[in-house]
């Protein structure tokens, strides 16, 4: 194995200057020959180390040339840089195990939220036929009665109105938490494991930034500006 | 480059469907993990959109003015994903890697030379749009969320305010992604005409099953910051000064472009005194989802201005009670004005044909068109987030 050592600041020689280098004659020096000998061997080195690192250079060039994933028909580029088929299939699958999983929990909660407010229909429709039940018994009590109401009177059944007005008011409560609950069971899907660079998957703790929940009908916040004004006049009368 | 070889060898890899897809995005991460990262954990939307587009784009390269538009937008587009020009290089050689797979013996030299010649066209394209709009506009604006007025349990006001300037006309959409869910990017309206302090509302309902808007509605904070892209659409946008007559027809928070447009025509009136008809019927299912009816009422002391609520799910509701679209279309006014339709994808298809069959020309009937809406997004430019769409 030729090693390549780069001379630092060196000016290089080449093989041939190295060959046939000329030295001025003095008394008692080396043998010309084998100094002749030596520095052809030194030459030869270069030479061969010259061509190695020529050669090693085109063959950088040409794998960096290549296409890592367009090799030919045959694969003749194959090289270990491909993805191996079989990875991509676990991958895959892996990723479809993900996306079954997502799109359930998706379809759990919607399919919840849809049974929601159908029940909230129905409850509400139980209310106002209530309500209809309630007034129709209320004007047959006056028909039946008119001296009761010295004529002008509502007679209202009290019990009958206030029994609606507190179904209908736990009903819109229940109604409320069971939506809120299941919002945020939506919410905690968002909150999946995420891949760190490299790293394993770690998981993040559940929503540790965000409120339980927020005041359903809290007061409006105060308005940064008034952003349509309405009671705004034209200026100018309209035309035409 | 032989564009009918590209055509044959993409029609033999779309047989394949799903896998396909499937087999990009696993060869894509595999081979760049931290590519990872740039996508949501759900793949499932991602799927037919990156590869189809891709190939369809690709083996259309002879016509390659035709789709020069789209492919810019989808560069400009992409610019809020934080993609930048080294990743168009991955993506390339994960597709070239999938249609070898695919195509097995089929997969020649010539071939695969010809499809990284035609990629790399499609690819400088979008990379070039991108680094032209880097020099007029950010990649995304942050902006702080100033208030979230929940106005009904299912229906929130947002006000935000971005940190540079932004410009929009009423009637555009944003995409807006907030970090609750990182991501996942969905497009709302500005529900307003520009204000003077540049602070922005979006109207949020939240969506059955869905991941952001149950989010947005219920855990973003003021004081929080969001993301948005570029405004977007011009199908439901009003030339200033237009006295066209108007029909608006909203279902739930579809209100929210129209009511910009409204605004701007009323800041004209006040102006101006001079204001084409409009007629606004809005649809929800009940009474208490007509969360911007006291703003509504309030506005048909204008002369120019008639707004007709209409419920479906109430039999009790005193006002008009069905689908919107049908309402509107009863109403005959949509008679010498045009039409603007705004809500979930199945309202607007059953409005428009609603108004068609009552004999609306359809020239007349404007509606959101995205040049993706036929799924051609590289990531989904939009996922639908309007009032009963699917997340």
């Amino acid at each position: 194995m030729t090693e390549i050592t780069p001379l630092p600041g060196a000016v290089r020689k080449s093989p041939r200057a190295v060959r046939y280098a000329t030295f001025s004659q003095r008394r008692r020096g080396w043998d010309q020959d084998e100094v002749r000998e030596f520095l052809a061997s030194v030459a030869d080195d270069i030479q061969a180390a010259d061509n190695e690192r020529a050669a090693l250079r085109a063959e950088v060039d040409r794998l960096r040339n290549t296409p890592r994933d367009a090799g030919g028909p045959g694969g003749g580029a194959e090289e270990r840089t491909e993805i191996n088929a079989h990875a991509v299939a676990l991958f895959s699958q892996a990723q479809q195990v993900a996306d079954r999983l997502v799109a359930e929990a998706v379809q759990h909660a919607r399919d919840l939220m849809v049974n929601a407010r159908a029940q909230q229909r129905e409850i509400l429709q139980q209310a106002q036929q209530a309500a209809d039940a309630a007034e129709a018994a209320a004007r047959n009590e006056m028909a039946s009665h008119p001296e009761a109401g010295d004529g002008h009177q509502h007679h209202p059944p009290i019990p009958e109105v206030e029994y609606v007005r507190t179904f209908a008011h736990v009903a819109q409560v229940q109604l409320r938490s069971v939506l809120d609950a299941l919002t945020e069971q939506v919410d905690k899907l968002g909150e999946l494991p995420r891949l760190e660079n490299g790293g394993a998957p770690h998981m993040p703790p559940y929503a540790p930034n965000q409120p339980s929940d927020r005041p359903y009908a809290g007061p409006p916040p105060p308005h940064l500006e008034v952003p349509w004004q309405l009671e705004a006049r034209p200026r100018r009368p309209q035309a035409g | 480059m032989d564009t009918a070889a590209l055509q044959n060898s993409w029609a033999i890899v779309a047989k394949s469907g799903d896998e396909v897809p499937l087999f990009f995005y696993s060869h894509l991460f595999l081979s760049h993990p931290e590519l990872r990262e740039m996508f949501p954990i759900s793949m499932s939307a991602q799927r037919d959109k990156l590869v189809g587009a891709l190939g369809r784009i690709v083996s259309n390269v002879d016509q390659l003015d035709d789709v020069t538009p789209f492919i810019q937008q989808l560069g400009r587009d992409h610019r809020r994903f934080s993609v930048v020009a080294e990743h168009y290089s991955k993506v390339g050689a994960s597709l070239l890697a999938t249609l070898r797979h695919f195509l097995g013996p089929a997969w020649t030299e010539e071939l695969a030379a010809d499809w990284a010649a035609a990629y790399g066209l499609v690819a400088k394209v979008m990379v070039q749009a991108a680094e032209m709009a880097a020099e007029s506009s950010p990649a995304w604006w942050t902006a702080d969320v100033l208030s979230i007025e929940r106005r009904t349990i299912d229906v929130a006001v947002v006000q935000v305010r971005p940190q540079q300037p932004f410009t929009f006309v009423p009637g555009q959409s944003v995409a807006f992604e907030t970090p609750l869910r990182p991501r996942l990017w969905r497009y709302f309206s500005p529900a307003n005409a520009p204000r003077e302090d540049n602070t922005i509302e979006f109207h949020v309902q939240i969506v059955d099953g869905g991941q952001v808007s149950g989010a947005i509605v219920r855990a973003m904070q003021p004081g929080d910051t969001v993301r948005l892209g570029p405004p977007i659409g011009d199908d439901l946008v009003r030339s200033p000064g237009d006295q066209r007559d108007l029909i608006m027809i909203a279902g739930g928070t579809g209100l929210a472009p129209l009511r910009a447009v409204l605004e701007q025509a009323d800041r004209e009136w006040q102006a101006e005194g001079r204001a084409p008809q409009i007629h606004l019927f809005h649809g929800a299912r009940v009474p208490w989802n007509l969360y911007e009816s006291e703003l509504l009422a309030q506005l048909t002391t204008r002369p120019w201005f008639a707004y007709t609520a209409v419920v479906s799910d109430d039999s009790s509701f005193p006002g008009a009670r069905g689908l919107v679209g049908s309402v509107a279309a009863r109403s005959m006014q949509w008679q010498g004005r045009s039409a603007m339709i705004c809500g979930s994808p199945q309202m607007v298809t059953s409005t428009v044909s609603e108004l068609t069959s009552a004999g609306m020309p359809s020239d007349d009937i404007r509606f959101e068109k995205f040049a993706n809406a036929d799924g051609n997004g590289l990531h989904p430019p939009l996922e639908a987030a309007r009032s009963g769409d699917q997340s």
